[in-house]
């Protein structure tokens, strides 16, 4: 699956993309989108990521939640005008026949508040199931963008089951013979476990501390990209605190604004250098 | 010649919530636009689906229609001379619109004759004048929330990817957006978007439907309630709720009604656990047994033929499935602490920013709950304080605190987790009935626990924000205090719920400014008479719904407002006489006492009875006492009907006094007197209403002298 929608993006001419190689929450964290699309020029991208939720764990027993998903991102800038066409082409391309089932756009404005970014789009629903985001970008790191990109974000295990026909998660076939409750039930269980009651709550809020102290000190002297590395992770520690149910209503704003104020300050670099160049 | 215009916007899909008023929207633009330039039509028929909306207007006019246009020039004594012959202004003023001066003709206007013209201009084209207003039209449609998607950075709420501009046969051709108009439109997603071209306007609504598109709302809501009667047995009801039906009706092109079902298992969760799981994400309805028993089906509405309608049902199927397990997540995990132990957790989050926590709220709210309860000696105190106390713990329960869906169960949650650890069902009432009522049409409390509850509540709210300045103007109103404050008297006026407004204010404020993390400065004089003026305004509007008139509101918040309810009461019992056949004569006899009494000055004495010497105004005098007494002892007893009735008992004898003594006698003595005897009776009639401030049948009433 993962290979077919490489190459469907890559055919269209995306630049296929790996993984960050630290915990994101979200394929958007990705510098591939959060810092390229600030440079605000024509750009196409396309790569999978491996998105931790904590909070969404369900001690690997709820058949679609779970902490850490499959996410494949699409980024083009400037949105085409037949984007939904092409991304419902791409769905074809997997297997789906679209005619049979019931497909809906619903109305979903994304927001990460860490991020500073904001965008209007849907949820792509088939037959219920929500599959995909699809996100017209207004603001990144709470800048204007001029080319206006559209960010698609497919989720793969829902896709996987639904092209499987599965009633879970667990009994998706990963490989020949081996499902994927043989792959990542245990560590599934084993992180719901430690995201909820084993993380070191003091440790975490140090390091937080610690992290944010780095990214102020590498943007003070325009290492965008280092920064920018703890800004994620201090966004994932935030989303690890809150899982564990350590911080307070209060507390919890307090930590998201500080890591938007980061990210913003990251952004403004990033628009300085560009213009710049 | 006349023709269909059609125009149809075709957008990548909209927020179900804008649709409808979107289309209404740039109907009333285009129909108001057409009107001003006197463009002809017999009638506007609106389309809409998710991804289109589409204005057919039937047999337009295709050239405006133009009156000729006068041009005003001299003076006609400076145009003519005395001989009637023009003058050179006359001459450069016909010669500058290429006319000759015997096209001059003669009005009058402000009293002067002056010459004019008149000109005919060419009437402009239909359809240019269409290209000239469409793309502001467009370009102004206002939604929620708008975007920006392309390099003109047009806004609107989602990209525009076609127009259709049809006038008979023919296209009208404008570009918006990157898109040019043409008579091309697209078929559902489902059929692949498939390009459908438009040989005329008129036909519009057929062509969509043999192309699988309902165009028309009404039509599709029409579908699924025919599908839905299918499906179920003649036991069976799907929820009432208008809400999402038009929701569902606008998520779709195609309507195909189907029925699912789940695990029987997941009946032991409440039944609004249940139905909210079902309709705040996937939009499906709960079913209903004859017993209001929930059914383990649902309905559920499909943007899709019927071809595969097994396997999309068994998909969905697993989709709730899935819902309902995180609920039962939620639930089992906020089972195990019960509310009681979940007060102090309240602490953590902020109520308001500036007020505390909710924590802090609860605590207040169980003070005046307490207050209320000490005064109005009814319902039972325990009850009260438990409730007050535990009101508020569901807001951090896993369901509310997470559950994205689950979140508009607030209160009823509650209600349900205090049931589970055995609190008192009047308890458990308290906690989601202290939000009744929570929109203008819906149910109040149940008992007068949860009533007071509210009441307390909503005091407590109000108060907190105007202490801040946070005072709603005009459409401005982050906090929804206008709701609360319309809650508020409908409570009290229910439940009969008396206090003084000042007194209870004032210990609320106390409560707020004893608690430690508040620093705010107050002022309680003048908070209390700004909730007052907010109040009386609420009331007035909530008094005029039961079609009670502003100025006979006006003549008892005049004169009195500190108890809300009593104010309610008498101004109800007033309107109650409005038309018996004293009360006109009354209100005059009344206007014509404080018009004589208008500026009089006079020292406070007695009245004399020796002073006086006319008859009538003995038998007033005797009248008074005899009044008064009746007047006070209704009024202690809270009987307003019967004071207002005391009062008017009043009026031959005004009349009598008025029509045989003369007040302004010379003998100052006894003019004075007769003054005196005057106040006293006005001030009786004020302590229950200004009555000269009631307009009668045949006065203009201004809304102005509000």
């Amino acid at each position: 699956m993962i290979l077919r929608l490489e190459k469907f993006w890559a055919d269209y001419g995306c630049i296929i993309m790996q993984p960050y190689n630290s915990e994101v929450g979200a394929g958007t964290f990705n510098p591939a989108t959060f810092i390229k699309v600030i440079e605000d020029k024509p750009y196409k991208t396309a790569y999978l990521e491996i998105s931790k939720r904590p909070k969404d764990g369900r001690y690997a027993e709820n058949p679609i939640r779970f902490q850490q998903f499959y996410q494949f991102q699409v980024v083009l800038q400037p949105s085409p005008s037949s984007v939904i066409d092409i991304f419902l082409e791409s769905l074809k391309f997997l297997g789906i026949k679209l005619k049979n089932h019931d497909l809906r756009f619903v109305e979903d404005d994304w927001e990460s508040p860490t991020l500073g970014a904001w965008g209007l789009g849907w949820e792509v629903w088939i037959d219920g199931l929500e599959i995909a985001q699809f996100t017209y970008f207004q603001q990144v790191g709470s800048l204007n963008l001029k080319q206006v990109p559209v960010e698609i974000t497919y989720g793969l295990d829902r896709i996987a089951m639904f092209i499987q026909k599965t009633d879970s998660v667990f009994e998706l076939e990963w490989a020949p013979g081996i499902l994927w409750k043989d792959v990542y039930k245990e560590s599934e269980y084993e992180f719901c476990k430690y995201n909820f009651e084993e993380a070191n709550i003091d440790m975490y809020k140090e390091i937080f501390e610690q992290y944010k102290k780095e990214a102020e000190r590498l943007l003070e002297k325009a290492l965008i990209y280092p920064a920018y590395n703890y800004v994620i992770k201090c966004s994932h520690i935030f989303n690890l605190l809150d899982a564990r149910g350590s911080i307070s209503v209060m507390e919890r704003k307090e930590y998201i604004a500080k890591v938007r104020r980061l990210s913003k300050r990251v952004a403004e670099k990033k628009r300085e250098k560009t213009k710049g160049e | 010649m006349k023709l269909d215009l059609l125009i149809e916007i075709g957008m990548e899909e909209l927020p179900t919530s804008y649709i409808k008023p979107a289309a209404a929207e740039f109907s009333k633009k285009l129909t108001s636009t057409f009107n001003e330039r006197s463009i002809l039509f017999e009638k506007s028929v609106v389309f809409f689906t998710p991804r289109r909306i589409a204005i057919l207007f039937r047999k337009m006019e295709d050239y405006e229609k133009r009156m000729p246009k006068r041009i005003y020039g001299p003076p006609a004594d400076t145009a003519f001379d005395n001989n009637g012959k023009p003058t050179s202004a006359a001459i450069g003023f016909a010669r500058s619109y290429n006319k000759v001066p015997s096209d001059l003709k003669i009005a009058i206007k402000k009293d002067k004759k002056v010459c004019y013209l008149e000109i005919k201009e060419k009437p402009k084209q239909t359809k240019e004048i269409i290209k000239e207003i469409l793309p502001a039209i467009i370009a102004n449609l206002t939604f929620p929330k708008k975007m920006r998607w392309e390099e003109s950075g047009l806004e609107f709420a989602r990209p525009i990817r076609w127009i259709v501009l049809l006038f008979g046969k023919n296209v009208i051709r404008f570009n918006i957006a990157g898109v040019t108009s043409s008579n091309s439109s697209f078929g559902p997603r489902f059929k692949g978007s498939k390009k459908i071209v438009l040989s005329d306007a008129s036909s519009y609504e057929r062509i969509m439907e043999k192309n699988y598109v309902i165009s028309s709302f009404e039509k599709r809501k029409k579908m699924i309630k025919s599908g839905i009667s299918k499906l179920l047995k003649s036991s069976q009801t799907v929820i009432e709720d208008t809400r999402l039906f038009d929701e569902v009706a606008n998520l779709v092109e195609y309507p195909t009604v189907f029925k699912g079902e789940f695990d029987k298992a997941f009946l032991s969760l409440p039944q609004d656990v249940l139905i909210t799981a079902m309709r705040e994400h996937q939009r499906y309805f709960a079913v209903l047994s004859k017993g209001k028993r929930i059914e383990p089906i649902y309905i559920g509405v499909s943007n899709s033929l019927d071809d595969n309608l097994k396997e999309i049902t068994k998909n969905h199927n697993k989709v709730l499935h899935a819902r309902l397990n995180d609920a039962k997540f939620y639930w089992l995990e906020d089972l195990k602490k019960p509310p009681g132990e979940r007060i102090e957790e309240l602490n953590g989050v902020e109520w308001h920013r500036g007020l505390g926590t909710v924590f802090d709220k609860t605590m207040r709210l169980v003070e005046l709950s307490l207050y209320l309860v000490k005064l109005l000696n009814r319902g039972e105190k325990d009850t009260i304080k438990r409730g007050a106390l535990l009101s508020k713990t569901d807001l951090v329960t896993n369901m509310i605190k997470d559950g994205k869906e689950f979140t508009t169960l607030e209160g009823i949650i509650g209600r349900e987790y205090a049931l589970k650890s055995h609190e008192k069902k009047e308890v458990a009432a308290i906690i989601s009935e202290h939000y009744l009522p929570r929109f203008p049409q819906d149910v109040l409390p149940s008992r007068i626990e949860s009533a007071i509850v509210g009441v307390s509540d909503r005091i407590d709210t109000l108060v907190g924000n105007f202490l801040l300045g946070e005072i709603p103007t005009g459409s401005i109103d982050p906090f929804g205090l206008r709701r609360c404050a319309n809650g508020l008297i409908r409570i009290i006026d229910e439940f009969k719920i008396r206090f003084e407004f000042k007194e209870m204010v004032n210990k609320n404020i106390s409560l707020y400014t004893s608690q430690e993390d508040i620093s705010i400065k107050v002022n309680n004089e003048e908070t209390v008479n700004r909730l007052k003026e907010f109040l009386s305004n609420r009331l007035s509007t909530y008094l005029t719904s039961l079609g009670i008139r502003y100025d006979i509101t006006d003549a008892v918040f005049f004169v009195y407002f500190n108890d809300i309810y009593e104010a309610i009461a008498r101004i109800k019992a007033l309107n109650e006489e409005k038309d018996s056949k004293d009360f006109e004569r009354l209100v005059i006899g009344q206007r014509r006492v404080a018009n004589i009494l208008r500026g009089v000055k006079i020292s406070h004495k007695e009245v004399n009875e020796a002073f006086f010497d006319c008859r009538e105004e003995k038998i007033l005098w005797k009248k008074y006492d005899e009044i008064n007494g009746k007047f006070s002892e209704s009024m202690e007893y809270n009987k307003y009907k019967k004071a207002i009735k005391s009062l008017l008992s009043f009026r031959p004898h005004i009349d009598n006094f008025f029509d045989n003594c003369l007040v302004m006698t010379e003998d100052v003595k006894i003019k004075n007197n007769r003054i005196l005897m005057l106040l006293e009776i006005k001030k009786l009639f004020d302590s229950f209403a200004d009555f000269s401030l009631i307009v009668l049948e045949g006065e203009g009433r201004e809304e102005g002298k509000r």
